[in-house]
């Protein structure tokens, strides 16, 4: 009995627990309508818009230098045309709007606004309907600068007319004001009615309009309906000297309620030329909306994009290193990708897989015409877009302004939850115009290289490192005591004495300025690592062990780069000290933002499975100190998973858009003590802080089938960043890895584990099959020397041009070098000269 | 020594329990790190593996013809043209090789005249024979009485598309059917015999000649309904007959003939349930999605450990659940065939012995991916796929390391055992996780002598038919190697043995520990059973504590049992299990369910024993367990894999023995009769299932709640 005493007090203190656990999980946040700055806005001033694009003989040339011109047509669209009168861009169709089987109205206005309707709807609407056509815009200039101004959605007529009069002011003030015709006309339009005959059909809706019916009898506007009837109606009660004091002094008897129209935008677009580049501006500061129905995202400019089936040309989409497609299309489809990495936290962990795009540019080339656009500002909320249909195609960049997730807070019920503040900064997009000669990727490539190298972003010259070898320590794995009892242990895969190994084998066979990544040195193995700590496990050597060899390694001067973990802890044992309440972001119904990965052939989660944490990107500088005051001074740091993801907090105590966490990674990155970073992904807001990228490869997207890959990336990076391959040894196709490296002047990658053994295949890391440092040594060796014969001196010169040939590439730099890479199994001719298949060859 | 043991048995209970609770938590990464291909392990786990095949070219359809179509069916001729049929254009493509150049065929002559194709949805090419199953047939011209078409068509032609033959529908009656001749797919062999899969005929394949006449079916998919299905239906009544499914066998979806004239076969239609029993269970033959059939109908298709049914893993539910579809096979020279699935659209390619080489494709518009295939055909080493969703032929062409695989294969077909070596090793050097490689490697070692090498791979692998093999090989080398020495030092260690354990026999039962005595009683009572368990409750000859230490041995033996029997037998994987749990829920649990549940019943039918008596009575019980398996245990380490039925003869002896035992106590404890102990076995029985369902209930009671109170929590939090 006291047994069972004991073991029902057991039982409840652990369900006690188990509650609590559940209710920690839940931070309290609930939802929240301040959106920063942007609130209910007031159209106390539209009165004044009705003249003001009288001004345009259309299409007005508003602004010109001597190469081009800008121009305005009605609607307040723009476009750019060269001194030959060749249409350069253009905001909206110019001739037929109904060219684009997909969505025409993409093609008619120069943006449109997407905004939520009680956190339930999702909307789109037009410029064209929802503005131009209700004559809700203007347009002006500003030294320089074309403005426009839109009011998207109804809100209301631009002229007086109350629904409901009081008898004694319709009788004594308005009527004798007026002459007979008049006056006949607007008794033809009001009724008078008092409580005794209102007809039953309307009664409702006219005591809905005018409670005060009751006691005053009313002029009623029954027969306004025709925008022409209102106009006229309005415009004879204003000749008799109604105004707006009069109508506020009149809704106090009628109490006629005032129209909402809450879904209404007010947003302005700013166009100018600098230099000969059109640089289009969204203030986004400016906007205004009702907080009740939130403008979500803008898209803009489509027809600049368009182009259909008779066509020639290509998009290019910085996807992966780069993509390009060509124009118009045989079947219908639709790509997106968000720019500068995805968001785990917004997209609650489903956009694991999603094409990376590091660089903030797009461009288009339509028989010999194009432009090579460069999003200078909000790139980070930015989305590409590629619309397919019927042969036509466009391609256009929309802005994410409020971020925002359609997430259940509770069963069954799809809420939308929104950022606590919208992008305040501007939208500045630069359209560099091309033509002829300059249209091309070429050109794209070495005009944004010259760019960033202008605004200093990218290194004036690349780390002194010809190999990159990424040496795995030790993982988790599936033990047992005795062969008993299976237990979680530790699997040395390297020690540091076998890392010593390792680079005196590549010293000894002349593989000299190679840089070395350590990953998975730190207890519990890869991934095991608590941000912000960093204990080396005793099994791959002890102290002394260790600090000869990185004594060993900075005598050297081989650069040792550690994998530390930033934005994402992988909960792969207990006890680890980490706090997911306190570290992880939250995702937008407020839980910890936690996911784990699935298995790829049936979508089901990974066995036994931990989750994989996101961390707040507000403790990116505070993990990143202690990384800086922790280890010895002789690391550099590698965060390569964090480069990947702009990951958002929706803690609404501590919000941080995606804005924010690029603030945070720049100020993580920025306050390290002379340390130098190695990341996955050269996106645009890094390439500052990078000395070292990794792991990148010339690939097509892998959810949309794109018509060529090219090294866009590559071109503008080489000769200022240095780049790594992926590792060759993972490549199912060892040559092709090797001509693609030669290709792309990349560094050649390896990743090795010294004691690897088929035990891996039954660990969750079995993805690590290839690393074999016994079977790869000598492999590794000649592939250095390949890629460095191929490469050897090249390393600080800019590749300028890039040719696909079918199987044949050809690689220009600017020295005037020349590598044709021939990927096919026959020998290929070109240019006087016979490249061998399978292989390569410098001129 | 009451108190003792007690504090042992917490102890040692407490030390399982916290084993057992050692979560052996594993990592997930980041699935950008994982390789974008996957192989199925033994344990049917999921592996990261190369990529081995990429669409290296593709051509739109739709250059040919701006309205859609419906392409159907896709075969490669010898000379790399495509052809095409297309059902909604009524045409056939014929698209050079490299997509160089293309013709459009939409007519046939027949009897000198010209008849457009009708619905045409199957194509084979052979032999500068190109076979168009027309399914609509002649819409027109021949009718029969009633003014319904005679059928659909075969329509033959050459590579230019001129008219060869047309086979019409052979009639009805020699068919032996009433359902209407409707080609949908077709194959010939080299012989140019016909294969052709009809709609709705669900006969099997129709067989006719070259010059069209009705040979007879190949291949009924014959319909194996399970014993539940067979129990339901002898139950029904005729209104509830009526409303369940019909035994009816199933169509076959396509066909494909190899160069030996077997005839591959699909079935779109098996059901999740039956392919989910051949991962887990045995493998129905007459289930499975893919077929190979002899001229007789036979089905010889090898099958390699897993059978070849595309996903091992798959969720049974949601839009992507459920097993892979099987739409279309095509063959490789070197007997290597590949299945697609159009369920989760990837194609899965098999060795002749039917172990899976590969798998690629997958959902998506990704470049190697596929939105909607419809047919593969083989050309050389590459696969063609259609993509019927958007009209599109891809064409996806091996990587090296597929190529090192189709070579190694090719080697071993021509008995290059050296060369297909040296391709193992290089493939198991890119991919460690490769079992393919182990085996082809460890099948060299086990040709070449290298037995103990060859028993090293294969068990690496965990085959144990080879292993066995290479074990009992390994075994008579050593044996005729060391014959001189072996069998006196057998003889004398087992004469030494057989003296020591008398000595020890001796020594105990001299002891005048009562516990001691109480524990050796164990073995009076295993060859008296009654007298013993009379004694035990009457005379006091077993003790609370013997009792409790015999339960402890019992366990304790089946943890090593479960830990040490022979590789070959081992059905556990022993990474994954907690030997001493799985002791626990083997003796531990189902002894103490027994007894509260024996207990309960017999207190109610006037049972004479106590809960201490059954208790004791039961460790007893397990006596048998605690002599006789540490002997299995140490006889079948010599076993190969042809004893098994010898091992698993001896240990289900032990267990009838434990069985026989229980039931013995049963009766003499509680003094009841034959047919009674009969009824309380089967009452005790009922009641372990009714304690198990009640744990099960309350457990998910719990689960609820937390989630209850975890839901009420979240909508507090909010509104």
């Amino acid at each position: 009995m006291k047994h069972i005493r004991k073991l029902t007090r057991f039982i409840v203190v652990i369900m006690l627990f188990a509650s609590v656990f559940t209710f920690l999980n839940f931070r309290k946040s609930g939802f929240r309508e301040e959106f920063g700055a942007t609130t209910a806005m007031a159209l106390s001033e539209r009165e004044d818009w009705d003249d003001i694009t009288d001004f345009l003989d259309t299409p007005y040339e508003a602004i010109a230098n001597d190469n081009m011109s800008v121009y305005v047509t009605e609607g307040g669209g723009v476009y750019v045309a060269d001194k030959d009168e060749n249409i350069l861009w253009a905001n909206i169709s110019l001739e037929d709007s109904n060219a684009f089987a997909g969505d025409a109205n993409l093609l008619t206005s120069p943006f449109f606004v997407e905004y939520n309707f009680q956190r339930e709807q999702n909307n789109r609407i037009y410029t064209l309907e929802e503005a131009v056509e209700r004559n809700q815009y203007k347009v002006y200039l500003d030294n320089d600068r074309i403005i426009t101004e839109y009011i998207l959605g109804e809100c209301g007529d631009l002229f007086l007319l109350p629904q409901a009069i009081p008898k004694q002011r319709f009788e004594e003030e308005i009527l004798p004001n007026l002459d007979e015709t008049d006056s006949d006309y607007i008794l033809r339009r009001y009724t008078l009615y008092d409580s005794t005959n209102i007809p039953e059909q309307n009664r409702q809706e006219i005591l809905e309009l005018c409670p005060g019916i009751k006691n005053t009898p009313i002029y009623v506007l029954t027969d306004g309906d025709s925008v022409r009837k209102r106009e006229r109606t309005a415009e004879i009660i204003e000749t008799a000297g109604y105004t707006h004091e009069k109508y506020e002094e009149d809704r106090k008897i009628t109490l006629e309620k005032q129209a909402e129209f809450k879904e209404t935008f007010h947003i302005s677009i700013v166009y100018y030329l600098d230099g000969n580049d059109l640089i289009v501006q969204i203030p986004c500061s400016e906007i205004e909306f009702f907080a009740e129905n939130p403008l979500v995202a803008i898209g803009f400019a489509q027809y600049g994009s368009y182009a259909d089936s008779e066509d020639e040309g290509f998009y290019f989409l910085p996807v992966n290193s780069g993509v390009i497609d060509r124009v118009g299309s045989d079947y219908d489809s639709s790509y997106k990708v968000n720019l500068m990495g995805t968001d785990l936290v917004q997209s609650m962990g489903k956009d694991l897989n999603a094409d990376c795009a590091p660089l903030p540019v797009f461009g288009m080339v339509k028989n010999n015409l194009g432009y090579f656009a460069i999003i200078e500002e909000g790139a980070e909320i930015t989305t590409l877009n590629l619309d397919k249909a019927k042969g036509a195609s466009t391609l256009y960049p929309s802005f994410r302004l409020l971020e925002h997730s359609n997430v259940a807070i509770v069963t069954n019920k799809q809420s939308y939850v929104y950022g606590k503040k919208a992008y305040q900064g501007d939208i500045t997009i630069r359209y560099h115009f091309l033509e002829k000669d300059t249209a091309n990727y070429n050109y794209m490539a070495n005009y944004y290289r010259e760019y960033l190298k202008e605004k200093s972003v990218l290194p004036s010259e690349p780390e002194d490192v010809d190999f990159l070898v990424e040496v795995v320590g030790n993982i988790t794995a599936r033990d047992t005591i005795i062969g008993l009892i299976p237990i979680k242990a530790v699997v040395p895969l390297t020690t540091f004495e076998q890392c010593q190994e390792i680079v005196d084998y590549l010293k000894n066979n002349e593989v000299n300025d190679f840089a070395l990544k350590l990953s998975g040195f730190n207890k519990h193995g890869l991934f095991g690592q608590t941000p912000g700590k960093y204990v080396f496990e005793n099994k791959l050597g002890g102290k002394k062990i260790r600090e000869v060899f990185f004594k060993k390694m900075e005598s050297e001067g081989i650069p040792l780069y550690l994998d530390v973990n930033l934005a994402f802890y992988y909960n792969n044992h207990n006890f680890s000290g980490y706090n997911p309440r306190k570290y992880n972001s939250l995702y937008p119904n407020s839980s910890v933002a936690k996911f784990t990965a699935n298995k790829v052939p049936s979508g089901l989660p990974l066995d036994n499975a931990s989750a994989i944490h996101i961390v707040s990107p507000s403790k990116y500088p505070e993990i990143m100190k202690k990384y800086d005051d922790r280890l010895d001074k002789v690391f550099n740091l590698s965060i390569g998973d964090t480069t990947q993801f702009l990951n958002t907090d929706f803690n609404m105590d501590d919000y941080k858009s995606r804005t924010d966490t690029i603030e945070s990674l720049k100020s993580a990155l920025g306050n390290l003590k002379g340390r130098k970073v190695l990341g996955k992904n050269p996106a645009g807001h890094l390439l500052s802080a990078l000395s070292l990228v990794e792991d990148l490869e010339v690939k097509n997207s892998q959810t949309y089938n794109f018509d060529y890959e090219i090294p866009f990336v590559q071109m503008v990076l080489h000769g200022s960043l240095s780049y790594a391959s992926k590792p060759i040894n993972g490549s199912s196709n060892h040559q092709e890895a090797l001509l693609s490296i030669i290709e792309t002047g990349s560094i050649p990658k390896y990743k090795l584990g010294y004691e690897l053994d088929r035990k891996i295949v039954k660990t969750e890391y079995n993805y690590l099959y290839y690393i074999s440092y016994d079977e790869w040594k000598e492999t590794m060796v000649s592939d250095a020397e390949y890629v460095d014969k191929a490469l050897n001196g090249l390393e600080r010169i800019a590749i300028i041009k890039h040719e696909i040939h079918g199987d044949l590439r050809k690689v220009t730099y600017e020295n005037g070098a020349v590598i044709y890479v021939n990927y096919g199994n026959k020998d290929i001719s070109i240019d006087g000269i016979t490249v061998p298949a399978e292989s390569y060859l410098r001129v | 020594m009451r108190k003792k043991l007690k504090k042992f048995v917490t102890i040692l209970f407490a030390l399982t329990v916290l084993l057992s609770l050692t979560s052996v938590l594993a990592v997930t990464e980041l699935e950008t790190e994982q390789g974008s291909s996957y192989q199925y392990g033994y344990w049917r786990n999921v592996l990261s593996a190369p990529v081995a095949y990429t669409c290296t070219d593709s051509f739109s359809l739709r250059t040919l013809s701006q309205a859609s179509g419906s392409p159907e069916d896709i075969s490669i001729g010898e000379d790399g043209t495509c052809y095409i049929v297309d059902k909604t254009q009524n045409c056939l493509y014929i698209i050079g090789p490299d997509f160089s150049d293309f013709k459009i065929i939409k007519e046939y002559t027949f009897e000198g005249k010209s008849y457009p194709f009708n619905q045409p949805e199957g194509v084979f090419a052979l032999k500068g024979r190109i076979y168009i199953a027309n399914s609509g047939g002649i819409t027109d011209e021949t009718k029969d009485e009633k003014g319904d078409t005679t059928g659909g068509n075969i329509v033959i032609l050459d590579k230019q598309g001129n008219t060869v033959k047309v086979i019409q529908s052979p009639s009805l009656k020699e068919m032996t059917t009433t359902i209407r001749f409707e080609p949908v797919k077709v194959a010939a062999d080299l012989q140019g015999r016909l294969f052709v899969i009809s709609r709705n005929q669900t006969q099997g394949i129709v067989r006719l000649t070259e010059e069209g006449e009705f040979v007879g079916y190949l291949g009924a998919v014959r319909v194996n309904p399970t014993p539940w299905q067979l129990f339901l239906r002898a139950i029904a009544s005729d209104e509830m007959k009526k409303g369940m499914l019909k035994f009816i066998p199933t169509e076959y979806s396509n066909l494909t003939t190899d160069s030996d004239g077997f005839v591959y076969c699909v079935v779109e239609t098996v059901d999740s349930g039956d392919i989910y029993s051949a991962i887990y269970g045995n493998a129905v033959v007459s289930r499975l999605p893919v077929r190979k059939l002899n001229s007789l109908g036979n089905d010889i298709l090898d099958i390699g450990g897993l059978p070849p049914v595309g996903d091992i893993e798959f969720a049974m539910y949601g839009s992507e659940g459920g097993s892979s579809k099987f739409i279309d096979v095509s063959v490789s020279k070197n007997g290597v065939y590949s299945v697609l699935d159009g369920k989760r659209n990837r194609i899965f390619t098999y060795d002749t012995d039917g172990n899976l080489l590969y798998v690629f494709g997958g959902k998506g518009s990704g470049r190697d991916q596929l939105s909607q295939p419809a047919a593969i055909s083989y050309y050389g080493d590459e696969i063609f796929v259609l993509d019927k969703e958007n009209e599109t032929v891809k064409r996806f062409s091996p990587t090296p390391y597929a190529q090192s695989i189709l070579m190694a294969i090719q080697f071993h077909k021509d008995g290059e055992y050296e060369k297909e070596n040296e391709i193992w090793q290089q493939i198991k050097k890119e991919y460690i996780g490769s079992d393919l490689a182990y085996l082809g490697i460890g099948k060299n070692a086990y040709v070449n002598g290298n037995y103990k090498e060859a028993m090293v791979y294969f068990k690496t692998i965990n085959d144990k038919e080879y292993y066995s093999k290479a074990f009992s090989a390994a075994t008579r080398k050593t044996i005729e190697k060391n014959l001189y020495w072996l069998i006196p030092v057998a003889i004398a260690s087992v004469i030494l043995l057989a003296v020591g354990i008398r000595y020890l026999l001796r020594a105990l039962l001299k002891s005048k520990n009562p516990t001691l005595q109480g524990v050796l009683y164990g073995g009076h009572v295993i060859l008296h059973p009654f007298d013993g368990f009379w004694d035990i409750r009457h005379e006091k000859k077993g003790s609370f504590l013997s009792a409790t230490i015999i339960l402890i041995a019992a366990y304790l033996v089946d943890v090593l049992f479960i830990r040490f029997q022979p590789y070959i037998f081992q059905t556990l994987n022993l990474d994954e299990t907690n030997v001493f749990v799985k002791g626990l829920s083997d003796i531990i649990l189902p002894v103490f369910m027994w007894v509260i549940s024996n207990w309960c019943f017999t207190t109610l039918f006037d049972g004479k024993g106590t809960a201490s008596d059954i208790y004791i009575a039961t460790c007893y019980s397990l006596f048998p367990i605690v002599v006789f398996m540490p002997i299995i245990l140490v006889v079948s380490q010599a076993f190969a894999l042809d004893a098994m039925p010898i091992y698993n003869a001896l240990i289900a002896l032990v267990y009838v023995w434990v069985g026989f035992m229980i039931f013995s106590s049963t009766l003499t404890i509680h003094q009841f009769s034959f047919l009674k102990t009969v009824g309380m076995v089967i009452l005790t029985l009922i009641g372990i299932a009714v304690i198990i369902f009640i744990s099960l209930l309350c457990l998910n009671l719990f689960v609820e709640i937390a989630s209850f109170i975890g839901s009420i929590y979240k909508e507090l939090a909010y509104f």
